[in-house]
């Protein structure tokens, strides 16, 4: 049987839960070149919400994991390369020909599309976890301390109760539609910016109307098989594997970053003053567990 | 061909048959053989001149006249200015053929005079500010908009529309040009265009065509109920007038 019992209420291993939680941050940027396009990323998100549930098979489990994006900023680059509006004839000759044709017009050079979708929510959709307890060595600690010398240089070892996840899944990020209308937008004025000043709006329109729907255009060179925003979304999450940089950053900060409950080994009973010493008792052989109604930390107390 | 990316193209909106433009051109038949002098003015005064040769024994159906080509005559084409005797370059056409008067390029803003080279006074000079019988003014229009059409010699009017260019689910492509006729009336009245569709005006009777922009149309977003996504929105009703 052992020496030491602690135990937290599923309401308090909630309250726990959602420090450990909101205590979570991730920013990460990238930039690669993908033949035909080159693009980059700038990310920054925190976790908010989630439906925590603890199970009697020693589980915790957290669904609807909302990941916030603070910045989720894309820039897909390309070259638009010797693209020519069809040439055609001005003043129509009404027999046989034409007397004055309008030029093909080619328009080119590297556009830049930078889609700030910052703001989005995606979410974690399933976080199993177990509880972990590991003993933590402070590196600072000298090997010839004492543990009262680590106690008082502030360099102490530690119990540490790790939430532990065996699963992390990141769902997809929902890229909302609209991010097709923004990148038409952007390489309509990147058009706009290759013809002369002098050239007014209708006349842009018009060239424009010659060169034919522009998404199809930039799909057409991106390689866009489906919608523009599942390719953006398959972009960040796939190509640039952000979700499977995301998820393994969730589980290395709850397995290993940030503990869900730690203490001092050994762990002060009394205060020192008065020409005593403080009395600490040595943990050992700690576990945790969880049962759908609570957590148990279970220690001997040893030298 | 020559082709051009002419900022008046985009600046000159209106047409007029007496003024030709890049987008107005004149197209004439001359059937009595005999040799002809054209000169071409700019404004007031002859400002080049040229010679066309109205031959049975010439096979030639159509001559292409540029007349900023006569005007301003460059290295790559110098030979237009090639007669010292003044008399300019010379053309050669059948009697059932056509010379077309056009603007290559430019500001324009050219009328042409051709007479018999005889001077036989009983034979009237042509000009294209009178546009004869037989005739055919080309425009092109590209600039959207409402445009009233009229010959300002004997009043008739119609009107012309050109819709604003969407981008489609293709590439745009000028159809082929409309045709209209230009009598005590114009037949049809009304026509609608796509900017940069053709539009060969037929005329029979003396004409001096003028195509004016009444209302421009720039697009969606602009204000013009007629914009051509179809949709008026919400509009607050007004009552009507007594």
């Amino acid at each position: 049987m052992s020496h030491v019992t602690l135990a937290a209420s599923a309401n308090a291993f909630l309250q726990l839960f959602n420090a450990l939680r909101n205590g979570f941050t991730f920013a990460q940027s990238d930039s690669a070149n993908f033949g035909p396009f080159s693009a980059s990323y700038a990310v920054a998100m925190h976790l908010e919400n989630g439906n925590l549930s603890l199970h009697d098979d020693d589980t915790l489990e957290v669904q609807h994991l909302d990941i916030v994006w603070d910045t989720l900023k894309v820039e897909v680059c390309f070259d638009l390369p010797g693209f020519c509006t069809p040439s055609f004839c001005i003043i129509p000759d009404p027999w046989n020909g034409c007397l004055v044709g309008f030029p093909s017009i080619c328009i080119g050079g590297p556009i830049c599309a930078p889609l700030d979708l910052s703001g989005l929510v995606s979410e974690v959709s399933d976080l199993k976890a177990r509880l972990q307890p590991v003993y933590f060595i402070d590196p600072a600690r000298l090997p010839a301390w004492s543990d009262l010398d680590a106690e008082f240089a502030g360099h102490p070892n530690k119990w540490r109760v790790f939430i532990d996840p065996v699963l992390v899944l990141v769902e997809p990020i929902d890229v909302p539609a609209t991010v097709a209308n923004l990148l038409e937008n952007i390489v309509k004025q990147a058009i706009d910016n290759f013809l002369p000043g002098w050239v007014p709006q209708w006349a842009k329109d018009w060239l424009l109307s010659l060169l034919g729907p522009i998404i199809d255009l930039v799909a057409g060179i991106l390689g866009v098989v489906g919608s523009i925003e599942d390719w953006v979304s398959d972009l960040i999450g796939n190509q640039f594997n952000l979700l499977a940089i995301i998820e393994t950053a969730i589980a290395d900060y709850f397995a290993a970053k940030t503990p869900i409950f730690e203490f001092e080994d050994p762990y002060p009973i009394l205060e020192g003053g008065g020409g005593l010493i403080p009395v600490k008792l040595p943990i050992r052989n700690l576990s945790a567990t969880i049962s759908s109604k609570e957590m148990t930390v279970l220690a001997d107390v040893g030298a | 061909m020559p082709n051009t990316f002419d900022r008046f193209l985009f600046t000159q909106i209106g047409l007029d048959s007496a003024s030709l433009t890049m987008l107005g051109s004149v197209v004439h038949g001359f059937q009595e053989p005999g040799e002809y002098r054209g000169t071409v003015r700019a404004g007031g005064l002859p400002e080049a001149a040229f010679t066309v040769s109205v031959d049975k024994q010439c096979a030639v159906a159509q001559v292409n006249i540029d007349l900023d080509q006569l005007l301003n005559p460059d290295a790559k084409t110098g030979d237009t200015a090639c007669c010292a005797d003044g008399s300019g370059p010379r053309f050669v056409v059948h009697p059932k053929g056509f010379v077309v008067f056009h603007v290559g390029r430019g500001r324009g803003g050219y009328a042409v005079n051709v007479r018999r080279a005889d001077e036989n006074p009983e034979l009237k000079a042509y000009d294209t500010k009178q546009l004869q019988p037989g005739d055919v003014f080309a425009a092109m229009l590209i600039r959207p908009g409402t445009y009233r059409i009229s010959n300002v010699l004997n009043q008739a009017e119609g009107e012309l529309t050109v819709s604003y260019p969407v981008i489609g689910k293709t590439a745009f492509k000028p159809p082929p040009p409309l045709h209209l006729e230009c009598g005590e009336g114009f037949e049809p009245k009304a026509l609608k265009l796509y900017p940069s569709q053709g539009l060969n005006v037929h005329v029979k009777v003396p004409a001096h065509l003028k195509i004016e922009l009444l209302r421009a149309d720039d697009g969606p977003g602009s204000g013009d109920p007629a914009s051509p996504t179809g949709r008026a929105g919400w509009q607050k009703a007004v009552a009507a007038s007594t």
